[in-house]
């Protein structure tokens, strides 16, 4: 598709020229007046955004049978192939919808940390802009450098607004990502010196040394690359998605963050992690991914169970919503393990509505714990009463983080467990015990909030969500119940690009195994592990 | 004929600089010393754009060639960029001999230059003794400060010291071959007085350029040191020191022994982990930056680690040269625009709301120093190191340069997050007027850092162009 300018590029540059706009204001002396001005350039710049990625999306779509596909390519620093490679598939579209989305909610969403004024929405568009890079770029290198880059706009929002012990936190945060990322920054830099050499000999004229679909096919890292380099990847989308035992960071940040910004990191940080691990590491280490899948699969199911009994013990809402978020992530990880078409799809369903519920459930708790001046669940009680709208929509989405049926958490953990139940069925099941502790522990919560015996106020206003806020929170439950009774529209745009992503991997474990598995990959083939295991073992024989 | 106009830009400087001792007193008072440095400074970067290169070997112990060239620019234009930088703050230091103060960085960056274009030891010497001798003045011309002083001394003693084991290892070269001459000599067989003179030398360019174990001198120097004579001499020293190490050691290569290659992994290594640990541990920020440039050093020397395989190792340490001047010039020159005493972590504490310009260039520069975007030169230049480092072969080298730059990350945000996150002491909340030409130099300096970053194929073009014409293609 030529259409004369790039238009991913723009979706990603509005927001960082939006951003940057408004860092002016920010040190402007009016600036109750520039924060309002503000406040509607940041949404009108996001919606904007949101609008230019669908008619994008839209204009990508085209005919009926074709998979949605919109890439651009320009020269970055050719000389070591590194390319400005952007590409908007089923896959990305998921992600970067939700980024919009969220991202536009939090940005509406009235109640901000005090003093904060224009930084605050530089702060999150910029945060936007980075994130939308990292869903949309497929060259390591730029991936890497939005990879590294959204970090810091949380982190600032952090350590500006954050909670008492806000240093220590996006400390800890800091150090975690970074550790786990300088290894996967120095495994791009010998994945794309060992392309640049393949690709020279293969005489191609323009060399994608560094682009993740080029890359996968040329199949040239062998057992052990694969191994270090592989977990080199793994481990940095672990720190940030995060799966268990490297979670340290999050209880701390999610507790200490603002409550936008712990919202935005919630919904889209991890994300990435979950989209890294599906984008790159799958096609690019298809045998470490086979090796390694039961141990992610135990990893994620460990996941879910042991996020949510932690989370039952706690008092404190934020910590509560940190831990059910590693809960529900590891259902991701789960369907990825079990590398399945329809696991995998539930995954990134999954992941999707995870990214909405979460949000709306911490802009909702931020909204009642900041009125009533505490986060400790035994203190607070018998809100129902008193804000009827809150506690209506603090309802849906709590029945939604249940992943009750007609929501969309609902058909993401469905197909996550169906999928990946013939491949693991002991892990499956751990996971399963996740579920049921998870509705404990939210409903426990929602009662103890809401119809527990009513305590003291701190602050005797008897103020309920107001306007817009309503307005945030019912488009973010309309999302969320149209995508769980009717997700065949989502479903079948992930699908087929996922189905592609199995079938780089597959194609790859194929020419290794040097197997009889030649059977062309359309629609209907979907990829056993079971199979593929037993083609490696054949041909290490 | 042939090489003598290679003396232009170096003559430039030295007899310009003539013209404060001759006018003394009266120049000083009409305000144009600092002027007139910076118009010989210029005058002296349009002569490296004039000067022909040389043609074979000059007989005149300069070489100008694309290395030479380059290198020299950046020197003059770190120098510039200094110098213009901290016009304002010079005065507000307390340096009142502002005559001597400008001849003798004027002398100091002649040196460099000698030291940048030498083609024989001889001249290496005299390059490295008269950068050195003004640079010990320099340091303590604070002189109603005690610490000043300290750092003269302490310069002056380590410098003699290592000035001295360069001289050695010089005169061993010397002894060995019959020549003075930098030419690889194939008639002359490897020998162990050429490994010891090459052990020398490389001690003392180690501790010219502040490689741990030979940096001891170099936090004290660079916090005694007035700001704005650190500001100077983090980016020419730096700058003249590693052109001096990488002809000795692109000489050293044409020996190929084993162990040259090993005592740089273990100098690279040692630089790298002790800088790196020893920064995180400090309060004081010229301290943290000084053995920041220790650890800078050692990344660099990674590049050259891996320059077996041809010239491109010492094109991407010519990036990581170039990107880490104008990140380094940049830093120490905001500290010296905060204040004349400004060092410690609590004087920056709040300068977001003191002066909005200083906080945002000064946390360009430090996420350029850790590797980060948006000041994407850090990220770029340690791309190209790295990604050399492994197709040389030498992981473990590589997995130990980035843990440390991940390590170094805890220490750099400290700076952007004092400056932006905490509250000034009550003692210091009135707002700090930047001067013009101040606030321009670091706008320049700060796109430097953006902007070479995000396009970095022409100043790659640059530095290639020169590994070849030092390494030969």
């Amino acid at each position: 598709m030529d259409i004369g300018w790039p238009p991913l590029s723009f979706v990603i540059l509005l927001p960082l020229i939006g951003g940057l706009v408004c860092l002016g204001p920010w040190f402007a002396p009016e600036r109750d007046a520039a924060s309002r001005l503000c406040r509607t350039w940041s949404l009108v710049v996001s919606s904007l955004t949101l609008a230019l990625l669908l008619a994008v999306a839209q204009g990508g779509m085209g005919a009926p049978d074709v998979l949605l596909s919109v890439s651009e390519t320009r020269a970055w620093i050719p000389s070591l192939g590194i390319y400005w490679n952007l590409t908007l598939d089923g896959l990305s579209l998921a992600f970067t919808l939700l980024t919009c989305v969220v991202s536009l909610a939090v940005l509406a969403w009235s109640a901000r940390p005090a003093q904060a004024g224009a930084g605050w929405y530089s702060l999150l568009l910029i945060g936007q802009a980075t994130v939308l890079g990292a869903f949309l770029a497929t060259d390591l290198v730029v991936f890497y450098c939005f990879f590294e880059a959204m970090l810091l706009p949380m982190l600032a929002a952090m350590a500006l607004w954050g909670g008492p012990r806000r240093f220590q936190a996006a400390l800890k945060f800091l150090l975690y990502t970074m550790v786990g990322s300088v290894m996967m920054f120095l495994a791009i830099l010998y994945i794309g010196w060992k392309g640049l050499g393949v690709l020279a000999t293969h005489g191609a004229e323009t060399i994608f040394a560094f682009d993740v679909t080029t890359l996968s096919t040329t199949k040239m890292l062998g057992p052990d690359e694969q191994l270090w380099l592989g977990l080199a990847f793994l481990i940095a989308f672990a720190v940030k998605t995060p799966i268990v035992p490297l979670h340290g960071w999050l209880p701390e940040a999610y507790r200490e963050a603002p409550h936008g910004t712990a919202a935005f990191t919630a919904a889209l940080l991890g994300k990435v992690g979950i989209y890294g691990i599906i984008r790159f590491a799958m096609p690019l280490f298809p045998g470490f991914m086979l090796e390694a899948a039961p141990h992610l699969a135990a990893l994620g199911a460990i996941g879910v169970a042991y996020g949510a009994a932690v989370a039952m013990a706690q008092r404190d809402v934020r910590s509560l919503l940190a831990y059910s978020s590693v809960s529900h992530l590891g259902f991701c990880v789960l369907g990825i393990a079990a590398a399945t078409e329809m696991a995998v799809t539930g995954a990134v369903f999954q992941a999707v509505s995870h990214g909405l519920v979460t949000a709306a459930l911490f802009l909702v708790f931020g909204a009642i714990t900041d009125r009533e001046g505490t986060r400790d669940m035994d203190s607070l009680g018998g809100l129902a009463a008193r804000i009827p709208v809150g506690a209506f929509f603090l309802m849906v989405f709590s029945i939604a983080a249940v992943a009750l049926p007609l929501t969309s958490s609902f058909v993401g953990e469905f197909l996550v467990i169906i999928g990946s139940w013939q491949a693991f069925p002991q892990w499956t099941s751990v996971a399963l015990i996740g579920v049921v502790l998870g509705a404990v522990y939210t409903l426990t919560a929602y009662l103890k909030v809401m119809f527990g015996p009513e305590r003291e106020p701190a602050t005797a206003s008897d103020a309920d969500l107001q306007g817009g806020d309503v307005l945030v929170l019912g488009a973010l439950a309309a999302l969320v119940i149209i995508l769980g009774i009717f997700p065949q529209g989502a479903l079948s745009s992930i699908s087929p690009a996922i189905e592609v992503q199995l079938a780089q991997a597959a194609g790859s474990v194929e020419d290794e195994a040097k197997a009889q598995l030649r059977a062309p990959l359309s629609a209907e083939v979907t990829v056993q592990p079971a199979r593929l295991e037993s083609a490696i073992a054949e041909s290490s024989r | 004929m042939n090489g003598v106009t290679s003396f232009a830009p170096i003559l430039t400087l030295s007899l310009g600089s003539l013209v404060y001792l001759v006018t003394g007193k009266l120049l000083e008072r009409t305000k144009l010393a600092a002027f007139l440095a910076f118009g010989l400074v210029v005058a002296a970067i349009a002569m490296l754009g004039i000067i022909p290169d040389s043609i074979g070997e000059s007989e005149y112990g300069l070489i100008v060639n694309d290395f030479s060239r380059l290198l020299a620019v950046v020197a003059c234009v770190g120098a510039l960029v200094s110098l213009v930088s901290t016009r304002a703050a010079v005065e507000g230091e307390g340096i009142d001999t502002l005559n001597e103060y400008y001849f003798l960085a004027l002398t100091a960056l002649s040196g460099a230059l000698v030291m940048i274009f030498c083609s024989d030891f001889l001249s290496l010497f005299i390059g490295v003794e008269v950068a050195s001798l003004a640079l010990y003045c320099l340091c303590g011309s604070r002189i109603h400060r005690g610490i000043s002083a300290e750092s003269s001394m302490k310069y002056f003693l380590l410098g003699c010291f290592s000035s001295a084991f360069l001289l050695l290892g010089i005169a061993l070269w010397y002894g060995a071959t019959g020549s003075l001459s930098m030419v690889p000599l194939a008639a002359v067989p490897y020998n162990a007085m050429i490994f010891l003179s090459f052990l020398m030398m490389l001690v003392g360019l180690a501790f010219k350029v502040g490689l741990a174990p030979f940096h001891f001198w170099v936090p004290d120097v660079y916090q005694g040191a007035p700001t704005s004579v650190t500001t100077f001499m983090s980016c020419v020293v730096k700058v003249a020191a590693f052109a001096a190490l990488l002809k000795v050691l692109v000489l050293g290569f044409t020996y190929p022994q084993p162990w040259s290659f090993g005592a740089l992994w273990v100098l690279a290594v040692l630089a790298m982990t002790l800088g790196n640990l020893a920064a995180l541990q400090q309060r004081s920020i010229k301290r943290m930056l000084a053995y920041s440039s220790v650890a800078q050093a050692g990344y660099m020397l990674v590049g050259i680690v891996s320059t077996e395989y041809g010239s491109d190792g010492v094109a991407a340490t010519l990036f990581y040269l170039v990107s880490y001047c104008a990140m380094t010039v940049g830093s120490f020159a905001v500290l010296a625009a905060v204040g004349p005493d400004a060092d410690g972590v609590d004087s920056i504490q709040g300068l977001g709301k003191r002066s909005p310009l200083l906080a945002g260039c000064l946390t360009v520069f430090f996420l350029g120093l850790a590797g980060l975007p948006p000041s994407m030169a850090g990220l770029t230049s340690k791309l190209f190191v790295f990604s050399e480092a492994l197709s040389a072969g030498l992981y473990g080298l590589a997995i130990i340069a980035v843990l440390n730059s991940a390590l170094a990350c805890a220490y750099y945000f400290r700076i952007p997050v004092a400056a932006f996150f905490q509250s000034a002491p009550a003692q210091q909340t009135q707002p700090i007027s930047v001067p013009l030409t101040t606030a321009l130099a670091l706008v320049l300096c700060a796109a430097a850092v953006v902007l070479i970053g995000l396009f970095p194929e022409p100043l790659l073009a640059l530095v290639r162009d020169a590994a070849d014409s030092l390494v030969g293609p």
